[in-house]
């Protein structure tokens, strides 16, 4: 064991008083580093982060001793603090708040002494320690955290170099179908064309759903006030593509409740999107595509549905649906992550997806997802 | 539609994509002439020359993926020529990112006129309202 710090203050006048004290002390000393400081000394003394006993060694007749022994406890609230006097009792020491007396000539109390400095000194090693020991493991999580931050950080640029190689040639080949179908005339060559871009399309979907995925998955939650209605209207009027010529696509949206909400917006339109072109793709395609998009906005929350007059979904998929990769058919032209991705984004904001169907009439969505305001 | 640019300059390094933007600009007839460079570097030092012989209207396709310097940084070096050149010109990004950081900086930047995803179409230059 090292050795333990005992502090002297001598209060008063009282030289023999002292010197029985410092007599005390060099009984100790092979063992405890003793130092002498007087009162106004003490108050801004430097220990080093060394707790130490201090005992104060209070002479007869002293009336202020009260208060210099609060200004030492209120000073050094992590030190033991002890009275080396004739006079002074037990009961009056505790009443303030020091933690043991010691009478002159007592060598029973210098014993005692010995121990409260060794078991100090065990305790304040043991703090430090564990200090020590929670600074490291800090020190290690923050180093983690750091190279999770670069992985992170490489992996989300990879992911987009990655996704743009893969798309370049992609939107070469339809640059080129483009090209080619106004050169052409015969309709089966046309059908040909047709065909060859609905496949590129479909794997740049499934490239531009895993993009969306592993976004979703590694990237923070990022809220800010949005105004719900442009969102939606941004994102149907973004699809609109979608829509075969000779479709018609009516749109209902309807708003109830307060305009904005504290929210991702990244993550909103991401549902979004992929709900509205889900309805698009499963239209039924003898009537016109109808998709009602109501939402209703309190200080809690954010109630979302998204309904269509599609093709439906037969009710031993319903529960599947929202599975990886899950298709209700071969021939489903997506990827088999749209809906994957949506619950998962939804789960992501803390919210809930319900979804309810009749098959030839049509699905609907509900969601709902927390305010975080 | 003729004339609208006295000259489109393509910054593209996909040769298949140069083929694809030359036949739908011409077909479109919005200039009399399609330049193509492959880097961002050339594209710079091909405007620096014509500060000389400055024309009345360029519009520039900027790939932003190109290997070297990218679109954004053929951006901010084009900050610097010459405000009477800088007037003559529209850009146009075309690019096949995804990345939203990409869309966000092509947003802010006030030298980009619009961003157009490749492919290239007819519609798609139409929809960009370069064209009134």
């Amino acid at each position: 064991m090292k050795q333990g710090l005992l502090c002297l203050i001598h209060i008063g006048e009282d030289e023999n008083l002292l010197l029985k004290a410092i007599a005390l002390l060099e009984d100790l000393s092979t063992n405890v580093k003793t130092i002498f400081l007087k009162p106004e000394e003490l108050i801004n003394y430097n220990f080093n982060g060394v707790a130490p006993v201090i005992l104060c060694s209070i002479s007869n007749g002293i009336f202020d001793w009260q208060q210099k022994l609060n200004e030492i406890k209120s000073k050094f609230p992590h030190c033991i603090v002890g009275i080396f006097s004739e006079e002074i009792t037990s009961i009056e020491s505790f009443a303030i708040g020091s933690q043991f007396v010691l009478k002159p000539n007592d060598n029973l109390g210098s014993q005692y002494l010995w121990q409260i400095i060794a078991s100090k000194q065990e305790s304040y090693e043991n703090q430090l320690l564990e200090t020590q020991r929670l600074e490291k493991s800090l020190l290690e999580i923050q180093l983690k955290n750091k190279e999770l931050e670069k992985i992170n950080f490489e992996l989300d640029r990879f992911v987009y170099s990655a996704s743009h190689d893969l798309r370049s040639p992609l939107t070469s080949v339809l640059g080129l179908l483009y090209l080619l179908r106004n050169e052409l005339i015969d309709s089966e060559s046309i059908k040909y064309t047709n065909l060859m871009e609905e496949s590129i399309l479909k794997l740049d979907n499934t490239i531009r759903d895993i993009v969306t995925y592993s976004r979703n998955n590694r990237t923070e939650v990022i809220n800010e006030k949005i105004k719900v209605k442009s969102v939606i209207k941004e994102c149907v009027e973004s699809l609109s593509y979608l829509t075969p010529a000779g479709t018609t696509l009516e749109e209902s949206i309807l708003f109830k409740g307060v305009e904005i909400i504290n929210l991702d917006r990244n993550r909103l339109q991401t549902i979004l999107n992929n709900l509205v072109s889900n309805s698009i793709r499963y239209r039924f395609a003898s009537r016109p595509l109808k998709i009602e998009i109501k939402t209703e906005i309190d200080k809690d929350s954010l109630l979302l549905s998204v309904r269509d007059n599609g093709i439906g979904i037969k009710e031993q998929h319903l529960e599947r649906i929202f599975d990886m990769f899950y298709r209700t058919n071969e021939s489903s032209t997506g990827s088999g992550l749209g809906l994957y991705i949506v619950k998962e984004t939804v789960n992501k904001l803390g919210g809930e997806i319900n979804v309810s169907s009749i098959i030839n009439e049509g699905t609907t969505f509900i969601i709902s997802i927390p305010n975080s305001n | 539609m003729a004339n609208l640019f006295e000259e489109v300059i393509l910054v593209e390094d996909s040769e298949i994509d140069v083929f694809i933007n030359t036949r739908v600009i011409e077909q479109l007839k919005i200039c009399d002439l399609v330049v193509a460079l492959p880097t961002a570097e050339s594209a710079l030092e091909y405007l620096m020359r014509q500060e000389n012989q400055l024309k009345n209207s360029y519009l520039i396709f900027l790939d932003i993926r190109m290997p070297k310097m990218d679109g954004f940084e053929f951006l901010e070096h084009f900050s610097k020529l010459s405000e009477e050149l800088k007037s003559n010109v529209k850009i146009i990004i075309l690019s096949s990112t995804i990345d939203p950081r990409d869309l966000e900086s092509a947003a802010v930047n006030p030298h980009v006129f619009a961003f157009i995803p490749k492919p290239l179409t007819r519609e798609k230059i139409l929809a960009s309202k370069l064209i009134q």
